[in-house]
């Protein structure tokens, strides 16, 4: 009994010390848009990135600031190639934000690579021709910002 | 024979003073740079390392306000001026071109050897990438929000760090100044906490200036590539181990500076503005609060250009569903030019 309580003791001890060396996920990166109509195009904000630390993690947006009308602004991620951007999330449904919140768009299949490092990408419901602002931050991994 | 060498001799010398008169003679700037009234024969090229009022003094010299108030309605929208004006070295500016410092790059290479050096932006001339995945935190809280403001210095000490906000902020930017032409001073600095892991960090947004005239940091959107690209960034994380994050432009030289004359009028930006502002704004309702000269940062393939700007700084009110919201637009003039740069928010 009491070498199963010692083992208990050790075991836990050990899970403890793991805990503390998982690493955090990146921390959120910070993004605006400030967007007219651009049909079914996404444009890409490239004044920051975020490196992917978890594969089975689906991606975070959130926003806490958004004026867009109808649907809101719709978000994807994508990745810098020597060709362009790729899209790395789903957009088909369209991962759409309207008001503030958070939303967790997927990966899709085979686009979750670790140590990439993705760019937020944007558009405005296109039944909508002004001109509309969106802020907050964004993962590469899930997140509760 | 004698006789000839002699007369080709003096011919050659007469020759040799009207070259040499003609050149002494030579204006070096265009005449549109002097004042009518001023003796050729008293002007020189500015050298730029001694550059004074003094010096200057030869040149129409722009005379801008302190403070512009006035409201005036144009192609239907409200502009109502409440703007400050800092231009005060309008007359001292110069074109500054940027290289990549090869040797900072590898010396921060060898400070910062702990974690993942990456170029996460090859195609951005002096970008800096580093970051250590160990060590990364993921905070979040209300000081957040203060990320988008033009300045914020929290003074909370997030957990486990021993300084406070301004003195880790101050003290990394005296470092990076090692490695950069560029004069750098903390913008906005967050204390964020991860609970998660009982541990904190400070978020850095540097402000980077030349001469004392600040880089202009804006967004703005290219709709022809889909790209909403940054002017200028500097960021960095900070938590109890040390500095986990680094991103941005950085390690930078200066590669060439030539003398820059300001032509634009502060009435002819006025006029300009007016001019050019209802297919700028979204809204009817546009406040300028600051007017100031900047250096716009051009990125070429191989160089980084900072172009002398003036900048007005506006508001956009925007009335949606009865609500008003107030969007940032910033507009950037060519202050040799005159001409329109760039728009952004």
């Amino acid at each position: 009994m009491k070498f199963l309580r010692r083992l208990v003791s050790v075991l836990m001890s050990i899970a403890l010390a793991s805990a503390c060396f998982i690493n955090g996920m990146a921390a959120n990166e910070y993004y605006e848009f400030k967007l007219r109509n651009t049909d079914t195009s996404y444009n890409v904000y490239t004044g920051s990135s975020n490196l992917k630390s978890y594969a089975a993690d689906s991606a975070t947006v959130n926003a806490t600031y958004n004026i867009a009308p109808g649907w809101g602004f719709a978000f994807c991620l994508k990745h810098s190639t020597s060709a362009g951007y790729i899209t790395d999330t789903v957009t088909s449904p369209g991962q759409w934000l309207s008001g503030t919140g958070t939303i967790h768009p997927p990966y899709l299949s085979g686009h979750n690579v670790v140590n990439r490092y993705y760019y937020i990408a944007a558009r405005i419901d296109n039944d909508y021709t002004g001109e509309y602002g969106v802020r907050g931050v964004f993962n590469s991994d899930y997140t509760n910002p | 024979m004698v006789r000839n060498r002699k007369i080709e001799n003096v011919l050659v010398t007469i020759v040799c003073f009207f070259v040499f008169a003609t050149a002494c003679n030579k204006d070096p700037l265009p005449d549109s740079a002097y004042p009518t009234e001023v003796d050729s024969n008293e002007t020189e090229q500015i050298d730029i390392s001694t550059s004074s009022s003094e010096d200057s003094a030869v040149l129409d010299l722009l005379e801008y306000p302190t403070v512009f108030n006035t409201s005036v309605n144009s192609g239907g929208v409200n502009i109502s001026y409440n703007a400050q004006v800092h231009c005060e070295s309008i007359n001292n500016l110069t074109q500054v071109t940027l290289d990549t410092d090869e040797d900072a790059v590898s010396r921060i290479h060898e400070v910062y050897s702990e974690g993942d050096f990456v170029a996460t932006r090859p195609d951005i001339l002096g970008h800096i990438g580093y970051f250590v995945i160990n060590w990364d935190l993921n905070g979040s809280g209300s000081d957040i929000e203060h990320h988008w403001d033009r300045h914020y210095i929290s003074e909370t000490i997030a957990l486990g760090m021993n300084q406070t906000p301004l003195e880790a902020a101050t003290a990394l930017a005296d470092e990076l100044e090692s490695y950069t032409c560029l004069e750098l001073e903390p913008r906005v600095v967050l204390s964020l906490n991860d609970e998660s892991q009982n541990r904190g960090y400070y978020e850095i947004s540097y402000e980077a200036s030349y001469n004392d005239i600040p880089l202009i940091e804006m967004n703005y959107t290219n709709y022809n590539t889909g790209e909403v690209g940054s002017t200028y960034y500097l960021s960095a994380r900070i938590c109890p181990e040390g500095v986990f994050d680094i991103n941005g432009m950085l390690a930078y030289c200066v590669f060439e500076e030539v003398p820059y004359e300001g032509l634009l009028t502060f009435e002819q930006a006025i006029s300009n503005f007016e001019e050019n502002i209802d297919s700028l704004c979204y809204s009817e309702n546009v406040i300028v609060n600051e007017i100031s000269i900047g250096y716009y940062p051009v990125l070429g393939d191989d160089e980084l250009v900072l172009k002398p700007v003036l900048v007005f700084d506006c508001i956009d009110r925007i009335e949606e569903g009865g609500t008003a919201y107030d969007s940032t637009l910033i507009v950037l003039y060519n202050l040799q030019t005159g001409e329109l740069e760039n728009v952004g928010y």
